[in-house]
């Protein structure tokens, strides 16, 4: 095993990076956000607003991930009048809307639980301080249940980076992907040590950037 | 015409009774101390006039204008803005941990009241006042009760409310604590500071003090002068409560 070999494998499995990162990064920006969305809707005074919330948590957490990922794109098509939208997904863009939306139902629950961790105390003093109710929310209660939700959250952040793999459901190429194919065309398991490693470099980059955050959490 | 007028104020939690038909004025510059054993309705009273709890009846005028009128209140905004002309310090001070001290003055301030400047000078000399100004870059987690207390005061005094309402301001103090905050709650009764204090410090209601409110059931039972009220109680249920209150 020379090194030109070496690094020939690395360039070849690194070429999943792309979609891996994006998929990544996609997911984390979009369904946090959402995420919390969805938890406020769960409080909401508004009744069928936190039923359809809580069923929505329930069903994304309670079906495997892989299955919503089949489900929207061969699903989703066969619906009345909407179908035809769906149809129009690409693959990737299908893979994009199942983890983001199966990320955020996990999300919502994690932040459910930092929610519940905020003394009502704090609503009361933001109240008789003239805060409005979005003031509220966002300026005294969110740090709070961020700090709370902080180590959950980083659980699940890693647990993505490995989930990304699961694009290959939908045949979207990516770096197991990648690794495979070279596998099969060479008849050599040293792609997958690649892939592995290419895994875990990821995730010490992620793991440091979420300690210094967490780190930003502490008071 | 009082300051603030609280007319037959009626309050239950589900069946229960908590304010009946409860009636005071308060006049610019009265302290009052409304004293009473646990469960007499007297932090559920200071609730209903800075609108944490909803009543079910009653009226509630300040300086003139009508907050609650037969139990039912103003729009929205209305009805934000009079609360909003009070202050109110909690038994748990309720500071924000996410904040420093500074912060914690600063920043309610800048999001209620926008366009008055940033705060910065007005934050100084409050911080000052309580004496504790060496800590404005400091997290409450970094502070003893007695300092917590002294800067949710302070944080209350930042938006220059025309009342000041607290909540057992020191039941959650070790003994050696509360003469600091009692010190500075002296001190704004002094610069007549209009306030209405929930205590169990039945020195503060004596010396600071300048009418006592007795409460008992969710009603006054007595009220009066502090000399007259703790010298020569009328009620009987005021001379058993201030038996047991002395030990």
């Amino acid at each position: 095993m020379d090194i030109s070999y070496i690094i020939g494998t690395f360039l070849r499995v690194g070429e999943g990076l792309g979609n891996t990162l994006k998929l990544f990064f996609i997911t984390i920006l979009a369904s946090l956000p959402l995420g919390f969305l969805i938890t406020l809707l769960m409080r909401s005074s508004i009744p069928p607003l936190r039923w359809i919330s809580k069923v929505f948590v329930y069903l994304m957490r309670s079906t495997p991930l892989v299955l919503q990922l089949l489900f929207i794109y061969f699903g989703l098509p066969y619906l009345p009048y909407v179908g035809e939208w769906f149809a129009t997904l690409g693959r990737f863009t299908a893979t994009i809307w199942g983890f983001v939306l199966n990320y955020a139902a996990y999300f919502a629950e994690i932040f459910r639980g930092g929610l519940l961790a905020v003394d009502p105390g704090q609503y009361e003093a933001a109240k008789v301080l003239g805060l409005s109710r979005r003031q509220t929310i966002l300026r005294v209660v969110a740090p709070q249940m961020l700090r709370v939700a902080m180590p959950s959250i980083s659980n699940e952040t890693i647990t993505l980076i490995k989930d990304t793999s699961l694009m290959f459901t939908l045949a979207v190429p990516e770096v197991l992907q990648f690794a495979k194919s070279a596998v099969s065309s060479t008849g050599k398991t040293f792609p997958f040590v690649v892939a592995g490693l290419i895994y875990l470099g990821m995730n010490l980059v992620i793991t440091w950037a979420l300690k210094a955050l967490e780190k930003k959490f502490d008071y | 015409m009082p300051f603030l007028e609280v007319k037959q104020l009626r309050k239950s939690f589900g069946e229960l009774p908590v304010l009946r038909e409860v009636s005071f004025d308060v006049e610019q510059g009265d302290v009052i101390a409304i004293i009473g054993s646990s469960g007499s309705g007297k932090s559920t009273l200071l609730r209903c006039l800075i609108d944490l709890e909803t009543v079910d009846g009653g009226t509630v005028t300040i300086d003139g204008e009508p907050f609650i009128t037969r139990g039912s209140y103003p729009p929205a905004a209305r009805r934000r803005a009079l609360a909003g002309r009070m202050g109110m310090v909690f038994q748990n001070f309720n500071l924000f941990p996410h904040m420093t001290v500074k912060q914690n003055l600063i920043e309610p301030y800048r999001m209620t009241t926008p366009g008055a400047g940033d705060g910065e000078e007005k934050c100084r000399r409050l911080l000052e006042k309580v004496g504790l100004l060496d800590k404005a870059e400091v997290y409450p987690s970094k502070l003893s009760g007695g300092q917590k207390q002294r800067v949710a005061i302070a944080r209350a005094l930042m938006k220059s409310p025309e009342i000041m309402l607290f909540d057992e301001p020191t039941s959650a103090l070790d003994p050696q604590l509360t003469g600091e905050v009692l010190a500075i709650m002296g001190q704004l009764a002094e610069e007549r500071m209009t306030m209405l204090v929930v205590t169990h410090e039945m020195s503060f209601a004596r010396e600071a003090a300048t009418r006592v409110l007795f409460m008992k059931d969710g009603a006054i039972a007595e009220e009066g002068p502090p000399q007259e009220v703790f010298s020569r109680p009328k009620n009987p249920a005021t001379a058993a409560f201030l038996g047991t209150a002395r030990g």
